[in-house]
């Protein structure tokens, strides 16, 4: 009965139009950010593509080889397999260790050894 | 030696004796006992500071020994703590309510009778009663946070928007419950699953709810594991979370700094309630994206952030007294906090179903679910689920970008119920 009474106290088309209303601008103004956004990225991205256009090296008149074209900060799918597998053996300590400590073997038959001890030379 | 201590006795039966007539042992020794906690307790309602002081050693059970979410849980059981030792007076809940709120009283507004008469945690309570802390909070969150996967797939924004469904339908269920709209919105704001969020929203519109309302929002961010997990499984088929999603493309340095000037300007200029909240997340995301001010985004991120962090979750904790806690209001806003949240998680989750029947790549359901804030973990859970699918599935960077997205789209949400109802 309390509820009953609670349920009746309520003014519902006021409810609902504050819900409809307020969900209503949440999704309105997060939509208008979503036009933001894409206007902004392909903004960016046309004149990114511009930029690399002025970078890249002048296409050579016919004769030149295909890879001569390509921007030169590009790696190839290969190349950035290799790092990546290269990063990850890294970071898993797969490695071997080097002791960094350079050694000399001495040779006394050697050219260099007879120019820096004369006396042995004849 | 012996003479000496004779001499002292004597004086010390004289000291007595002349002042026997103003001292009464008896009057005394009740007075002490009167202002013992422990006797406190087995007067009148004291068993509800017993069970409110239980309340606080389970909360930092479940912060220090399960580890639910313990940077702010941890201060705000111990603030509860405080607050309801009996007889400590360390936080005077009818200074605010009764003087501080009231228009009838002399000192309706006055910060400069807190900060003559007010304790302590009264004193560190003014930066949550005038909003300060949340935005602060939220300046170290947006350094913090990566807004790139939202620039890469700006079409996270409708699932950010999306989940803030549970927030209005709570709303409602709340109005229903007999909660005035005040109240409805604060309890609804739970849903957005963003602690600042909620605590300011809740200050400016219904500050006697503070304490639950704060203590919901934190506890049930730490459960998103626990309550998103089913909601998913259950509105989703195997073949929708086993979707892998094509890799997001590179984000600009550019995109990156000009993104928080842009979102603020145009926020703002819509919804002016929720600049405070969005203002600060995108200085504080400038800050790191910029790149030229390293002190300050560190700065933010860290010292500022923790002090923050002590003051608002120490402050808060305080709120929740035994007279406002225990009530049967309190067990209402605990559950609709729930029914906000699983609200939230099923909006985005069947928000982005209704979008695959429109786009050509599809996008995989489980990223809806991270729309609620609960940042990182949301996207997190995501992740976890959709690799449970499918072992080849990497949904965390796809589910950031509805996660961030949600931590606007709440604040957003907080603006305009601010705009209606403040």
């Amino acid at each position: 009965m309390v509820n009953v009474s609670i349920l009746a106290d309520v003014v519902w088309a006021d409810a609902w139009a504050r819900t409809g209303m307020g969900f209503g601008v949440v999704f309105s103004v997060l939509l208008i950010l979503v036009f933001v956004l894409v206007a902004f990225g392909l903004f960016s991205r046309i004149k990114g593509k511009k930029h690399t256009q002025a970078q890249a090296p002048q296409p050579a008149p016919l004769k030149a080889a295909p890879q001569a074209v390509a921007p030169a900060a590009t790696a190839s799918d290969a190349d950035k397999a290799a790092i990546a597998t290269a990063l990850y053996l890294y970071f898993q300590n797969v490695h071997d260790e080097e002791s960094n400590v350079i050694t000399i073997q001495h040779n006394a038959n050697s050219a260099w050894h007879r120019e820096l001890n004369p006396r042995l030379a004849h | 030696m012996k003479r000496i201590l004779c001499f002292l006795s004597m004086l010390l039966l004289v000291t007595v004796g002349c002042f026997a007539d103003s001292f009464d042992f008896g009057e005394a020794s009740s007075k002490f006992l009167d202002s013992m906690g422990l006797v406190q307790i087995f007067q009148g309602e004291g068993w509800k500071y017993l069970v409110m002081v239980a309340l606080a050693c389970f909360l930092l059970f479940l912060a220090i020994k399960k580890q639910y979410e313990p940077l702010l849980l941890l201060p705000i059981a111990f603030g509860m703590l405080l607050t309801n030792l009996p007889g400590a007076n360390m936080f005077h809940t009818e200074m605010w309510n009764d003087e501080f709120l009231n228009p009838a009283s002399e000192y309706y507004h006055s910060y400069r009778h807190v900060l003559a008469e007010g304790g302590l945690l009264d004193v560190l309570y003014i930066g949550v009663k005038a909003g300060i802390y949340p935005c602060l909070i939220f300046i170290g969150v947006g350094a913090m946070t990566d807004f790139g996967p939202l620039i890469a797939n700006p079409k996270s924004f409708l699932l950010g928007a999306a989940a803030q469904l549970g927030i209005f339908i709570t709303f409602i269920t709340a109005h229903a419950l007999g909660f005035d709209s005040q109240e409805a919105a604060s309890i609804g704001i739970i849903g957005g699953a963003d602690g600042p969020t909620s605590i300011f929203l809740t200050t400016k519109l219904a500050p006697h709810l503070l304490g639950p309302i704060a203590i919901a929002a934190y506890s049930y961010m730490a459960l998103v594991p626990v309550i998103q997990p089913p909601i998913m499984r259950l509105l989703t088929t195997k073949k929708e979370r086993m979707i892998e999603m094509k890799q997001l493309r590179t984000v600009s340095k550019t995109e990156k700094i000009i993104f928080p000037i842009a979102i603020t300007i145009v926020v703002a200029f819509i919804l002016p309630d929720a600049a405070p909240l969005i203002g600060c997340l995108m200085l504080g995301n400038l800050m790191k994206e910029s790149g030229v001010v390293d002190r300050l985004a560190k700065t933010v991120q860290n010292e500022l952030m923790n002090i923050v962090v002590i003051f608002l979750g120490t402050t808060v904790g305080a709120t929740a007294t035994a007279s406002t806690f225990l009530d049967i209001r309190t067990i209402s806003i605990l559950c609709m906090g729930i029914v906000a949240f699983g609200v939230a998680t099923a909006g985005g989750i069947i928000f982005a179903k209704i979008m695959n029947l429109f786009l050509k790549e599809k996008i995989n359901p489980l990223i809806g679910s991270a729309g609620v804030s609960a940042v990182p973990m949301a996207a997190r859970v995501s992740q976890t689920e959709g690799q449970k699918a499918n072992p080849h599935n990497f949904l965390l960077m796809h589910a950031m970008g509805p996660n961030v997205a949600g931590v606007i789209g709440s604040a957003v949400a907080a603006g305009i119920l601010l705009s209606m109802l403040g």
